[in-house]
């Protein structure tokens, strides 16, 4: 019967650790999200999966090193709501026991004095009023076991109000006397350290310089903003007469090898890239020579870019498709067979997808790119850059 | 020992994990504040002009390289729309002017690139255009793929040829780019981020819109009423209001915005009211049992889009305009920001 409490304590104990007092509504509705399409809602499974991690981690290092041994007294201390919810998970079977311990606590207590447990614990009787058993006020174990409940309470609401706790602490100094609190002093640096460690890129101006250093400091970090804001500005500048240079130079952002990397991966993220794919398949398909090869070439550009409702299907109108369709009927395949469709995707992508290419992150990255390889880029048009 | 330094990597993981969960916080929080605008509707309804509208709006309009590029669009679209009146002169076996055959026999060999606008090439087109029998064509445009701001454009050639030419934000508006792919736009406004997401309309790129469909709040539905009696850019046989209208009915009822509140727009009614003095609109739609007026037939219309939307879940608003005109898009927005400030209410639970 014990090993099953114990078991049925421990899943309370990790309840009671995902609902931690931050965390409540978020970490129940990320249990919830999964049942929706996974795909579609990335952002959050990322976040999802990145929360759960660090969740397992805790969890297992709650099943090895929490203290499982004395279970059924320290759920007595933590609360009604424990008890409450161990009747409800062990039905008929566990909950006899637990009424037992309380009958023990009883016969053990009755001949202690009700005032010493007040002045300890004023608050945690008040709890038990609401029970069914009244008598337990009155009847409350010895010193020594009281020490190790203290002991495991610490452990509990270390894990269930530890933030709660470093914050009232904060504002009421005389507190500090008091064991658990001490505890929970020393914890306080280790966690700013952690914090620093974890939070040095997002907010290092913060944390960052004491006051005697400040001073010296700021003359350096100043020369060193200023500098880094004129180089900042230069590049900036440098990458917006670039892109001036660019705007004409669409064609050749096609041909290029690796320019093309990047536009590609600009309209991966807009959800068109089947247009450069087309654009490129196409190119290759205009220099085969063998005339098996080009009809199977054919038929693969068809079944993947222009058949209706194909996977990869490219925004053409209903003449151009006609067309292409006209020729597979005939099965007279031609190495122009693509040209007008191409070209169309071409100004398609040209008009719509090119300008919003080069306001995008995408197109400062190959700025940048060309700029540091210049030397080694053997492309022409990239020498008058 | 080993219990002291388990004791530390578990301290320090729970400082580790408020912190992540104090970010998630703060990132949901953003999240929840964001306001996302869904622009859907069917193709060359007016979806990016709606876009470029907010542009006008709410950011500084248009830049200079903005224009350069509108600059050269509008003009190669110029030959391109010419170029698609001469095939229908052809195919409406109409017949243009001595003078002017073999003008047009040269034009169709012109390519689609921006260097094919010389002075010659003007000179070409504006006298083409000139022609009867281009304008007989052009009378029927509804038979072949002719977008709705070629006879704007035409109609302002001389303007357009100048060589100082600038394009006007009116020119701008009516410019035509098919759009492919989604593209996200953030705009300010009212101190309000807002996250619209504009997405191409034809049949081939309506797969790509479901990677947006999450947080949305507002989900605006564009439909071009003047387009009832043209036939789709995709396969040219379906009538393009029936396609809008069933393109809504499958989108709006989608599991993730069956709950989400709806604008439909409908779009183009300048064109419209010209339309329906010339088409009968008995004829697209047999259904259709008033007289052909405007204000019975967009009813009609009306009755159509919000039934198929129905929902307990949410109310539909519905919006008449003009996209080129930027006074009855400026209200439409400002019906628009009202609508998201009941959201927000009602999910804080005040209404």
């Amino acid at each position: 019967m014990d090993f099953q409490i114990q078991k049925i304590v421990d899943l309370n104990d990790r309840s009671v650790q995902i609902v931690s007092p931050n965390s409540k509504q978020m970490d129940i509705s990320r249990n919830i999200t999964p049942v929706r399409s996974s795909h579609l809602l990335r952002q959050e499974n990322r976040s999802f999966s990145f929360s759960a991690h660090l969740f397992n981690s805790e969890f297992q290092s709650s099943r090895h090193h929490s203290p499982t041994p004395n279970y059924h007294k320290a759920t007595d201390f933590s609360g009604l709501k424990d008890k409450r919810v161990l009747l409800k998970r062990s039905n008929m079977t566990t909950s006899t026991p637990v009424k037992e311990e309380s009958k023990e606590n009883i016969n053990y207590n009755k001949p202690k004095s009700p005032q010493n447990l007040e002045k300890i614990s004023p608050k945690k009787p008040r709890k038990r009023k609401s029970e069914e058993h009244i008598p337990i006020q009155k009847e409350i174990p010895k010193k020594e076991p009281k020490k190790t409940e203290l002991k495991r309470h610490k452990s509990f609401s270390m894990i269930l109000n530890q933030i709660k706790k470093i914050r009232t602490r904060k504002k009421k100094p005389n507190e500090k006397q008091q064991k658990p609190k001490r505890i929970l002093e020393k914890e306080i640096p280790k966690k700013q350290e952690i914090t620093k460690k974890i939070l040095e890129p997002i907010s290092a101006k913060k944390t960052k310089p004491r006051r005697s250093r400040k001073i010296k400091k700021t003359k350096f970090q100043k020369q060193k903003e200023n500098k880094k804001k004129e180089t900042d500005h230069d590049q900036k500048e440098e990458i917006e007469q670039k892109k001036r240079f660019l705007v004409h130079k669409f064609d050749e952002v096609l041909h290029s090898k690796f320019a093309l990397g990047y536009f590609r991966s600009f309209l991966k993220s807009e959800f068109s890239d089947e247009n450069v794919d087309f654009w490129a398949t196409v190119q290759v398909f205009k220099k085969l020579n063998k005339k098996s090869d080009i009809s199977k070439m054919a038929q693969l550009i068809y079944n993947k870019y222009i058949k209706e409702g194909s996977q990869r299907e490219v925004n053409i109108d209903y003449l151009d498709r006609r067309k292409v369709e006209s020729v597979f009927l005939k099965g007279d395949y031609d190495k122009a067979l693509f040209e007008s469709s191409q070209d169309k995707i071409y100004r398609l992508m040209e008009t719509d997808c090119f300008p919003r290419f080069l306001k995008s992150q995408f197109c400062n990255d190959l700025i940048i790119y060309i700029l540091q390889n210049q030397k080694d880029i053997q492309e022409e048009w990239c020498k008058n850059f | 020992m080993g219990n002291k330094n388990l004791k530390k990597k578990r301290k320090e993981e729970i400082a580790r994990n408020e912190l992540v969960e104090q970010e998630l916080k703060k990132s949901d929080l953003v999240q929840k504040q964001q306001v996302k605008l869904l622009i859907l509707g069917a193709g060359d309804s007016g979806k990016s002009t709606l876009l470029k509208q907010m542009q006008i709006l709410y950011k500084d309009g248009f830049s200079k390289e903005d224009k350069q590029l509108y600059r050269n669009v509008i003009r190669t679209n110029i030959i391109t729309y010419i170029k698609i009146l001469l095939k229908g002169v052809q195919m409406l076996d109409l017949k243009l002017h001595k003078s002017n055959e073999k003008i047009a026999e040269d034009f169709l060999n012109l390519p689609d690139i921006i260097d094919s606008f010389t002075p010659n090439s003007i000179l070409a087109s504006k006298q083409l255009w000139n022609d009867p029998a281009m304008k007989m064509s052009f009378e029927k445009r509804a038979q072949f793929q002719l977008a709705d701001s070629a006879g704007y454009f035409l109609d302002n050639i001389d303007r357009i040829a100048s060589e100082n030419y600038k394009p006007s934000d009116q020119d701008i508006l009516n410019c035509r780019i098919s759009t492919t792919g989604v593209k996200v736009v953030e705009f300010l406004v009212n101190n309000q981020p807002w996250k619209v997401v504009d997405v191409g309309g034809q049949r081939s790129e309506r797969k790509k819109w479901i990677h947006h469909f999450d947080d949305t709040t507002l989900l605006i539905y564009v439909v071009a009423v003047n387009e009832y009696d043209q036939k789709l850019f995709e396969d040219n046989t379906t009538n393009r209001l029936h396609e809008s209208l069933k393109l809504f009915e499958t989108t709006a009822n989608n599991q993730f915005l069956s709950n989400k509140n709806c604008v439909i727009l409908f779009n183009k009614t300048d064109l419209f009211k010209d339309k329906i003095q010339k088409v009968n609109f008995n004829k697209c739609f047999e259904d259709f049992k008033g007289s052909n007026n405007y204000e019975e037939v967009i009813k009609f219309i009306k009755t159509l889009f919000v039934k198929a939307g129905k929902n307990t879940k949410r109310s539909i608003f519905v919006h008449y305009s003009c996209a080129t005109n930027t006074n009855e898009i400026r209200f439409v927005f400002d019906a628009v920001q009202s609508t998201i400030l009941e959201n927000i209410l009602k999910e804080q639970g005040f209404m």
